[in-house]
């Protein structure tokens, strides 16, 4: 049994938090394509397209015969050869967390490697490799033991890499949706502290309202993502102890652009998905920053749920691809800008959802259970990229292998 | 000096002297001042929204602006005849084109607060305003009717717009008290604290919406979100109403403010 | 025994040069490389005018390499080298000066080692070090070799059945051996105690298994034996070189390094056996790489390197003087001129010129190399067998 990190319930406030550090960003191009694999929760490593030698690490040409390198996916097995425990170094980051156990893999498919080392595993024991990344955003090996034990993720070293709700706060910040009420049941199930869930318009009454607010792990909040005042004074108010912001606002209308669309429409629909985003960004990452290397009390991560239609468009539902587009622009310049800080930013992307907006859309469709499950998924083993329903799945398969063709293929 | 220069210096001296008083009729312009809902098939009614553009900061040093929009009906605002689809061939009937001497018009004011305060859903009828008549006097010609029901008592609470599963629960008049209104006090406009000038089951009458559609159809206009009808006394006040002067504009969020004889202060 | 490579008649290594190092330096790596031909000039005379061949290591003379400090130093070589392998480069540039020489591309090959060390300086190193390192190595939190180091110590100890007293015996030998180095860094004894009971700074490495970072400069001439009579220098002999890299890249863990490959032609080469060596500078930026060269170059059977570090007395008075500087673990390492210094020490023990103590018998030294751990291991190796000639 994993030794469980246990929470403080306040921290002192005399303490001056920890600014976190992040290891140095200088990465080949290479390792950056293992980064987008290990975003996705893949394990691959390059192999030989003539000799079929998987090397590693991430080169550029195969080390044997100066062959083409392809990614694909590998066995995660290994072998634990040596390992030791740093307790002094000079990287910035890892002085906070020292000791710090690591040590040499033999992978089963072959090449050694570096790898962050599960408490459980002891020189010679198997393994299961996950690729995973730090926060910096760059990946890294982990090596997890091969048998799964309790409480393993609440590991040390592996609670690092990931952002799991246990003893979390958390603010939703749309949770007038089913979306968002059916998340805040399944992160309080996961252990989280507290769920704040964000109200737009406490004027008017949502569905869902008079049991969830009456849970003692949720707080109803006044968080209207349209108003700059709102989201600024709901940061002033809750930015300091958000561990975890996770925004499920989306505004959907069908429409086209040259006939059914409206303006306005357009107008909602950028100003909720990439406004309202660009609204909890400005108001919630600085104080989240500051406070993502807190030894008690880290602010971890911003999750981000949006549509698939992102990557295509979408001639029936413009506004909402097109502002979706703009929302994955948007949480990518995020990313990279809180990959200074350490804050893990995470991207849910969703296939059309049960319910009243997407009427006209075919099943399959995805069930706000289905989204609030991945979300905790995701989460919890620290997955960047996460993608919910048969549709999402499915289009974003094709966007790999061919985006615009699978732009061309939304075209009736 | 004429005459008519000595009114008009007298009535600043008034003003200035505070025998006529100046009462704010208007709510401030917020992103939490509710707007009116309408079935999600339609298209909505924008809060309030500010962005600020500069505040002595790196955008601009020494001075402060904000970018703001808004419906032209959200807010206290004003309704022009060229709102409904029944006053859409009105003369006139736009914020840029309504003549401006119906901007400053008196009003009367139907004290139904009472009446509300049980109901929710209370409608004012013509039967309703000739009772009325009965006991405070006659409904002057071209005023403003002001229903004075202290709803704005309830801004900033879910029971302002009192929004139910069947609907919006707030008063309003029915079509007879729209029509004796209109046709037979030649009123400027109804002047309400609700939401909106009709009741909030309005949508569910014959004809729907009828303070709509029976104002705006005879070039008659709408006031909403006010706020201290309370404050005017039953006659003799004055509203000053002018909206923006928006090209071909259906409304438009305004300042409304009533001048009051301070003599006659019933407070 | 056969001869593989052919000989370095009609070569000779002179003017070992070395300038005092400094923990922190707030020069540059061009001041060190000056402040190293100042000293040579005083010395031997030499001027820009007589130098026509130039060997320059260095991590922090970023952005100039060789062809900067050619201009910065204002010297014209008619042949020129840049040596980028760190712990390797001593032996190599010993190898590259001495065919230049041989072939007649150049008379006078100065070779020149300078590194400063900065508040930042090691950061900076590592920021640039490698790509593999960057991508597959720093990102475990080494914050340099350290962690690598202590992962090849872990397993060299369970592989050969080493406890850290053997490793702390190499530490305690070299630190009694800067005693008498006026220069050296760190003079203080070193007892077994302290050494076990050290700062850990990634198991099984502690404080005094690692060397400290430090600003300095290296150099030596490769000459012909007529120039350096010309000049009245004393000087040593070369009787058999190696070099390899990335030898047993199939090693999931390192445990030996190239020289395994050409030890043959070493010893084969030079006409004798490790038995007949008086001295030997290995490279150390580790007691692990000290033992492993010890046992790669054939001081010990291959898996009985325990014994051998047990049985053996490393001091200067001893049965193998070793590192007899104090090496980088006491000396300092002032980075690529760390991979001088044990030719540099070499060549004064040879010609009775040391920094401190004079080994008894000191005319057949053995030179190590061992360089840029570009992942996970050592990836450059080399030895050279040197001998002296004449002293003046
Ligand atoms: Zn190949």
């Amino acid at each position: 049994m994993t030794k469980q990190k246990k929470y403080l319930t306040k921290k002192n406030p005399l303490v001056k938090s920890k600014i976190n550090h992040v290891s140095s960003h200088l990465r080949s191009r290479a390792t950056k394509a293992l980064a987008c694999h290990a975003a996705k929760g893949d394990f691959v490593l390059q192999e030989c397209s003539e000799c079929q030698y998987i090397s590693y690490p991430p080169r550029d040409r195969c080390p044997k015969c100066w062959g083409v390198l392809t990614w694909k996916h590998q066995k995660r097995h290994a072998t634990l050869l040596a390992e030791t425990t740093i307790h002094s170094t000079t990287d910035l980051y890892f002085r906070e967390h020292v000791p710090w156990r690591i040590g040499t893999i033999l992978l089963d498919v072959g090449p050694t490697a570096f790898a962050h080392l599960h408490s459980n595993v002891q020189v010679g024991d198997k393994l299961k490799i996950h690729v995973m990344l730090d926060r910096s955003g760059n990946p890294a090996l982990f090596a997890m033991p091969r048998k799964v034990t309790v409480n393993m993720e609440e590991d040390y070293q592996y609670s690092q890499f990931t952002a799991s709700p246990k003893g979390k706060r958390i603010l939703i910040s749309d949770g007038r949706t089913e979306i968002g009420q059916k998340l805040t049941y399944e992160l309080i199930k996961a252990g989280a502290e507290i769920v704040y869930l964000g109200n737009a318009d406490s004027n008017l009454r949502f569905k869902g309202q008079d049991s969830i607010s009456k849970h003692k792990n949720v707080k109803i909040i006044p968080l209207n993502l349209l108003s700059t005042k709102s989201v600024k004074k709901c940061s002033q108010q809750y930015g300091g102890k958000v561990d975890i912001l996770i925004n499920t606002a989306s505004y959907v209308r069908s429409g086209s652009i040259a006939f059914s669309g409206k303006i306005t429409e357009m107008q909602n629909a950028i100003d909720l998905n990439v406004n309202g985003l660009t609204r909890l960004a400005k108001a919630f990452c600085p104080a989240m920053s500051a406070r993502s290397g807190d030894e008690e009390r880290p602010a971890i991560a911003f999750l981000d749920i949006l549509s698939i239609f992102s990557l295509t468009s979408h001639p029936d539902y413009a506004s909402l691809a097109a502002s979706s587009a703009a929302r994955l622009s948007i949480i990518n310049s995020l990313r990279s800008e809180m990959s200074l800080s350490g804050l893990k930013v995470f991207s849910t992307l969703i296939g059309p959802i049960e319910d009243e907006w997407h009427q006209d859309i075919p099943p399959p469709k995805v069930t706000a259970e289905q989204i609030a499950k991945s979300v905790i998924t995701s989460l919890k083993n620290g997955q960047e990229l996460t993608l919910v329903g048969n549709v999402a799945k499915d289009i974003f398969e094709k966007w790999s292998a061919n985006p615009l063709l699978t732009m061309r293929e939304t075209i009736k | 000096m004429t005459s008519k220069e000595n009114i008009l210096i007298s009535l600043a001296e008034k003003i200035s002297n505070e025998d006529i008083r100046i009462i704010d009729l208007t709510n401030t312009l917020s992103s939490e001042f509710p707007v009116i809902v309408l079935p999600p098939e339609f298209g909505q009614c924008d809060h309030f929204s500010m962005e600020t553009i500069s505040k002595y900061d790196d955008n601009g040093p020494a001075w402060y602006w904000n970018k703001i929009s808004m419906n032209e009906h959200t807010g206290t605002h004003f309704d022009a005849p060229a709102h409904w689809v029944t006053g859409k061939d009105l003369p006139n009937n736009s914020v840029d084109s309504i003549p401006l001497k119906n901007f400053m018009a008196p009003a009367v004011v139907i004290d139904i607060s009472k009446e509300c305060a049980k109901n929710s859903d209370f409608l004012i009828t013509k039967k309703f305003l000739i009772g009325w008549e009965e006991q405070y006097g006659q409904i002057p010609k071209n005023h403003w009717i002001a229903l004075r029901t202290d709803w704005h008592k309830f801004v900033g609470s879910p029971k302002y717009l009192n929004m139910q599963n069947d609907g919006a629960h707030s008063p309003g008049p029915d079509k007879s008290a729209v029509e004796y209104l209109v046709h037979e006090k030649n009123c400027i406009g109804l002047a309400v604290e609700t939401v909106g000038t009709d009741a909030g089951q309005a949508f569910d009458f014959d004809p729907p919406l009828p303070a709509h559609s029976i104002l705006h159809g005879n070039g008659k206009y709408g006031l909403q979100c006010l706020r201290n009808l309370d404050k005017l006394p039953t006659f003799g006040s004055i509203i000053v109403a002018n909206p923006l002067k928006i090209e071909n504009g259906s409304g438009s969020p305004l300042r409304v403010f009533a001048l009051v004889d301070g003599q006659n202060d019933e407070l | 025994m056969k001869r593989y490579q052919k000989s370095y008649e009609g070569v000779s290594l002179c003017a070992p040069i070395t300038i005092p190092y400094r923990r922190y330096s707030p020069e540059t790596a061009h001041w060190w490389a000056g402040a190293a031909l100042k000293e040579l000039s005083l010395q031997t005379n030499l001027t820009a005018n007589d130098i026509d061949g130039v060997i320059f290591s260095s991590f922090s003379s970023n952005p100039d390499t060789v062809v900067g400090i050619v201009q910065h130093l204002g010297l014209s070589p008619t042949w020129m080298d840049n040596i980028p392998t760190g712990g390797a480069s001593g032996v190599m540039a010993i190898r590259r000066a001495a065919r230049a020489v041989q072939s007649g591309d150049a008379n006078i090959v100065v070779c020149i080692a300078a590194d400063t060390n900065h508040i930042d300086s090691f950061q900076k190193t590592l920021d640039t070090f490698s790509r593999f390192s960057q991508d597959a190595t720093y990102p475990y939190g080494q914050g340099g070799p350290n962690a690598t180091f202590a992962i090849m110590t872990e397993y060299f100890m369970r592989k050969f059945n080493l406890t850290r007293e053997e490793f702390g015996k190499i530490a305690i030998a070299q630190r009694q051996n800067a005693s008498t180095n006026p220069i050296a860094l760190m003079k203080k004894p070193l007892n077994m105690n302290q050494y076990l009971d050290a700062k850990p700074i990634a198991n099984p490495l502690h404080l005094f298994d690692c060397v400290m970072p430090c600003a300095g400069a290296e150099a030596f001439v490769v000459t012909t034996p007529e120039v350096a009579e010309k000049f009245n220098l004393s000087t040593v002999k070369v009787l058999s070189t190696i070099e390899r890299h990335n030898a047993f890249s199939e090693d999931h863990i390192q445990y030996r390094g190239g020289w395994v490959k050409d030890i043959d032609d070493l010893w084969s080469s030079s006409n004798y056996n490790p038995s007949d060596i008086n001295f030997a500078q290995v490279y150390d930026d580790y007691p692990v790489i000290v033992a492993m060269q010890l046992q790669d170059l054939g001081f010990c059977e291959n898996g009985k390197i325990k014994q051998f570090i047990n049985d053996t007395d490393f001091t200067i008075m001893g049965d193998l003087p070793l590192n007899t500087n104090g090496g980088q673990l006491s000396a300092g390492q002032a980075g690529a001129a760390g991979g001088y210094q044990n030719v540099t020490e070499a060549l004064r023990q040879c010609i009775k010129q040391p920094l401190g103590q004079q080994i008894p018998n000191s005319t057949k030294g053995l030179i190590s190399g061992f360089g840029m751990v570009n992942y996970d291991r050592g990836v450059c190796t080399g030895a050279a067998i040197i001998k002296t000639d004449t002293i003046r």
